[in-house]
């Protein structure tokens, strides 16, 4: 059972997280180890460019089992055999209505190559392909790869309103 | 030496020419473990693993420039079996029952075999086997694979089973094709669902159609990771083999899926409880009266798995059900004397340093002419409050205001005023005085030019100190209570009083750096790239280009360092500080420090903008 960290706003995109439990302790952030098997009871998470505070996991001393950031992963790992004749992969993710390269890996004659993608949202279903280039830029055959995440869901965006009048808080989509 | 397949691998699974619902038999076959590779071995394929040798560790290692041998998981070696270019090979295991299937692909790459390869088997989530997640409503769903003797030899007694809510029947093909069905939810016709089914005899190249039928109840729990197990036993060339086939799904219930707000008053929620749920936005949650609330809002999905935030938002509700959340505490008086020279001294205490929005500013309107002051009319007079020591709950300060003439009467309503929310408390309290002291003011504090009355301007720190000597670009600039690392511009800005910060306008970046560096604890490389060196060591960048400070970790720690050191920088063998000058105390404290771990650890609260 992770424990519940204490969570203030610090600057305009940190958040200081302060918990107690038995030492040591693992800092899971967006489904990446953060900090690993530290005595500190308190950090400050940066978050530049996102609209809501990465939501952490802390594990301490008495947990057991795997955490729900590793065993609820919410990144893909493409796994893909190499191709004969090519000179590098482009890795690409399907958004906004097209393939949008988001790293390119050099054919190294390794044999078999890997790529762990960024964070996906929770009950989505990512497009990626990976697809091999030789040296005069012709595209050979993608390989597709496609799974339905489930994570713990990111903390919705959401804005809050207070009526004097009827005493009622309103939540509403950010 | 077996063959590929022959034995464990004599028995193929393969997909229907349209996936999981029919037809013919396709050329792919199905992993029932997938193999999940690091530390590849160029040249080597891995294009089965046996069901046999179950989830976890398994390792292919290379004997010779020319050879393989494969221990499944919790397994022993087995023998090395020589691999040739472009052919494939049974490695067996130490129980021959499990083994891999792999081809050495020398086109791809004409290397000698050579290292360990590491494959992580797991069972695949909504493949074949497992077929796609379900939800809580009862629901039906169906999937067929092929078993098909791609040996040269008959395999026999073959004996399928497995247990609810899985039922399977066996279909033979006609013509080489079986039914084909419209979707998962459609059943197949003509076919005798059990728990168990048999084939006598498969000849080599037969095929058998399997179909599997799972059925979840409606009331059945959620589960994120459910389990089908079919297991294949088989008899070939006089050993028996058995396969687990094995495949995951999820059951969900879409009415978890929902927005859930935990709530507490006068402290943060223990987020065990939802204190109301609602599957949209917007929605409502009514606030009492006379209550601090601290609430925060999380969403749980259809498979019970909730988000983690825990940063509340606090709302302060008055016994009127206003929301005094902003409200800015009044000041108090606790003085307010006459002194030399027509000036008159007050004192004044804000309490509410713990208010939402602190205030940061002395307001005070002031009167010499017998009447009232009004707020509404009047001009302020504002006076910066100044932070003495850290994190205290209230602060006093004495303020100066004058000099009046003799007999003058005073009147004053102290107000506190936050910069941040340009607005201030509401208190009309009027202190009054009447200017009764005729004595001159102290001589040291008497101008030094043409008899104005000027105070005489406290020494103060304004000076930098440059780390790019002669080119001076890099460097620390200190004044009583702010230090400033600056390159071509500002990359820090530690700062006390009002609003007391470590204020950037950059980005953090968790980059661990350890390259040899100078012995000076800012080492310059050029106006816009340095680093805050420990010990030698680079530790923590500054890249005022790519708009980025890196370390390997930042740490917020409240508690000021406790370091009596004079000077904006104090290096030791474990940790370099940055230092601030602190006006009224008259001591340096750390700001900064970067320990030779890379952790960055400011003292102050930060400010990103």
């Amino acid at each position: 059972m992770s424990l519940v960290p204490t969570a203030e706003k610090v600057g305009a995109y940190s958040t200081r997280y302060t918990w107690s439990g038995t030492a040591p302790y693992d800092v899971y952030v967006n489904g990446d180890l953060y900090l690993d098997q530290t005595s500190d009871t308190t950090t400050v998470i940066q978050y530049p460019g996102v609209s809501v505070p990465y939501a952490i996991e802390v594990r301490d001393a008495t947990d057991s089992g795997l955490p729900d950031s590793v065993k609820y992963s919410p990144k893909l790992r493409l796994q893909w055999r190499g191709q004969a004749g090519t000179d590098v992969y482009k890795i690409q993710l399907y958004t906004g209505g097209e393939w949008v390269t988001q790293q390119i890996a050099k054919e190294s004659g390794a044999g078999y190559y890997s790529f762990l993608t960024v964070a996906q949202d929770d009950a989505t279903s990512p497009q990626w392909r990976v697809v091999p280039v030789d040296s005069r830029k012709y595209e050979g055959e993608p390989v597709a790869f496609t799974s339905y995440i489930v994570r713990n869901p990111e903390p919705p965006a959401v804005s809050f309103s207070y009526d004097a009048g009827t005493g009622d808080l309103t939540v509403s989509a950010a | 030496m077996a063959t590929s397949y022959t034995n464990s691998d004599a028995l193929g699974y393969y997909q229907a020419t349209t996936p999981h619902l029919g037809g013919g038999r396709s050329d792919i076959g199905i992993n029932p473990l997938e193999p999940i590779i690091s530390a590849p071995i160029g040249p080597v394929v891995v294009q089965h693993v046996t069901p046999s040798c179950g989830e976890g560790a398994a390792t292919i290692e290379a004997t010779s420039t020319t050879a393989l041998r494969f221990k499944a998981p919790g397994d022993t070696w087995g023998a090395a079996v020589t691999v040739a270019a472009n052919t494939s090979a049974l490695l067996e295991s130490g129980t021959a029952t499990k083994a891999a299937r792999v081809y050495r692909d020398s086109v791809y790459s004409a290397d000698d075999l050579g290292g360990t390869m590491t494959l992580d088997l797991v069972a695949p989530m909504n493949g074949a086997i497992g077929m796609d997640n379900a939800t809580q409503t009862a629901s039906n769903h169906y999937a067929v694979i092929y078993l098909h003797n791609h040996s040269s030899e008959d395999i026999t007694s073959i004996s399928i089973t497995t247990a609810s809510p899985i039922l399977v029947a066996l279909e033979a093909p006609s013509g080489g094709t079986v039914q084909t069905i419209a979707d998962d939810t459609t059943a197949p016709t003509g076919l005798s669902w059990a728990t168990s089914a048999a084939v006598a005899t498969l000849e080599p190249g037969e095929s058998r159609a399997l179909w599997i039928h799972r059925t979840i109840g409606a009331a059945t729990a959620v589960n994120d990771e459910a389990t089908t197990t079919i297991t294949c036993a088989y008899t070939y060339s006089g050993t028996n083999y058995s396969d687990p086939l094995v495949g995951n799904y999820r059951i969900g219930d879409a009415t978890l899926a929902r927005y859930e707000i935990h709530a507490a008053t006068g402290a943060d929620p223990n987020f065990a409880t939802a204190a109301a749920t609602s599957a949209s936005l917007p929605f409502t949650y009514a606030l009492s009266t006379s209550n601090t609330h601290h609430y925060a809002v999380r969403r749980r999905n259809q498979f019970n798995l909730e988000s983690f935030n825990t940063l509340c938002e606090v709302r302060e509700i008055g016994a009127g059900g206003a929301d005094e959340t902003d409200a800015i505490t009044d000041p108090t008086v606790d003085s307010f004397t006459a002194q030399p020279g027509g000036e008159c001294d007050l004192v004044l205490t804000y309490p509410g340093a713990e208010d939402a929005t602190p205030a940061d500013t002395w307001r005070l309107y002031i009167t010499t002419d017998g009447t009232t002051p009004d707020p509404a009319t009047d001009t302020p007079a504002d006076t910066s409050m100044q932070i003495i020591g850290l994190a205290h709950s209230s602060l006093t300060n004495r303020v100066t205001i004058g000099p009046y003439d003799y007999d003058t009467v005073v009147k004053v309503i102290a107000r506190a005023y936050s910069s941040d929310l340009a607005d201030e408390s509401t208190g009309s309290t009027v202190s009054t005085l009447t200017v009764d002291t005729q004595d001159p003011i102290a001589a040291n504090w008497m101008g030094v030019t043409g008899g104005t009355h000027k105070r005489v301007k406290r020494p103060t720190l304004d000076k930098a100190t440059y780390y790019n000597d002669p080119t001076n670009t890099v460097g620390l600039r200190t004044q009583a209570g702010d230090t400033e690392l600056f390159g071509t511009s500002t990359a820090l800005r530690g700062r006390l009083g009002s609003g007391a910060d470590l204020w950037t306008g950059i980005d953090f970046a968790n980059v661990a750096h350890s390259a040899s560096g100078t012995n000076t604890p800012i080492e310059v490389v050029s106006g816009t790239e340095f680093y805050i060196n420990v010990n030698g060591t680079r530790r923590a960048k500054v890249d005022l280009s790519g708009g980025t400070i890196e370390a390997a970790t930042f740490v917020f720690s409240e508690v000021a360092i406790d370091l009596p050191v004079i000077g904006p920088t104090h290096t030791t063998s474990t940790a370099t500080y940055i230092q601030i000058f602190h006006g009224v105390t008259g001591r340096w404290t750390p700001i900064i420090k970067v320990d030779s771990s890379g952790v960055f650890t400011a003292t102050r609260a930060i400010t990103q903008e």
